[in-house]
């Protein structure tokens, strides 16, 4: 798998924390400290992806099946009972 | 602008119940319809007991978990319905110390208004969002304790309550 060098213009307080992790020994360098913060972040943007993803495909399983696909059955009951509880 | 109550929503997707017509009309008759995170919190909590839902959902779409089925649930019923999320910002210092706006206006609420913990909260809801200017004048509710205090939500919020054809007991 082949690599790039990208520059990125980094604020003040997120450089402190990448030198500090550095300093701490947790990363061995400023790269390898933001390539470690970029996956992370792509796996969380990857959920985001599908989730989005997934919202799209609940519209089309809902014209297929000419109603809402989400059937919460006695949930309003259930809501109503809670609230006088609470 | 259209403050709706998460009742309202279980209500447009509950076929057991009688008001879902009705439900789903208003939701998608109505423009302005906005909602708190207290409606977003609410969906999540009952999605999270509707195991055979969650489960029927993740399998069809091909998701991780349930909590990504919930996420996935929320967001379409929000986009479906026209559901505007509005984020509510602020804190107040009181007697008790920082409190969150919201909170401090369910306390102050209670002075006025009988009701139980998550309908005031709702309401503070309503009332933080006016303070940031925003102009509601309806809450939208299946829940009959909101009628019940009509009167003194018009007065504290001026806010009238339109509310599902209550259910018989």
């Amino acid at each position: 798998m082949g690599s790039k060098v990208v520059s990125v213009r980094l604020d003040d307080e997120l450089l402190k924390l990448v030198d500090e992790l550095v300093r701490l020994g947790v990363y061995g360098s400023r790269s390898e400290a933001l390539r470690d913060f970029i996956r992370i972040g792509a796996r969380y943007a990857r959920q985001i992806q599908m989730v989005a993803e997934a919202v799209n495909k609940l519209f089309e399983l809902e014209k297929e099946e000419g109603d809402i696909p989400v059937k919460l059955g006695g949930a309003l009951r259930q809501l109503l009972g809670e609230r006088e509880r609470f | 602008m259209i403050y709706v109550d998460t009742s309202v929503i279980i209500a447009a997707l509950d076929p057991t119940d009688p008001r879902r017509e009705e439900a789903r009309k208003a939701l998608e008759l109505h423009d302005n319809k906005i909602v708190s995170e207290l409606v977003i919190a609410e969906l999540a909590s009952v999605l999270a007991r509707q195991h055979k839902v969650l489960i029927s959902i993740k399998d069809k779409l091909g998701l991780d978990d349930h909590m990504m089925a919930s996420m996935t649930i929320i967001l379409y019923i929000l986009k479906r319905f026209n559901l505007k999320y509005i984020v509510v910002r602020g804190f107040s210092r009181t007697l008790f110390g920082k409190l969150y706006n919201p909170m401090r206006y369910a306390i102050e609420l209670t002075e006025r208004l009988r009701l139980k913990t998550l309908d005031l909260l709702h309401l503070a809801y309503i009332k933080a969002m006016k303070e940031q200017g925003l102009l509601i004048n309806t809450l939208l509710t299946a829940d009959t304790d909101f009628k019940n205090v009509e009167k003194d939500l018009q007065e504290l919020l001026r806010v009238s309550i339109e509310l599902l054809t209550p259910v018989s007991q």
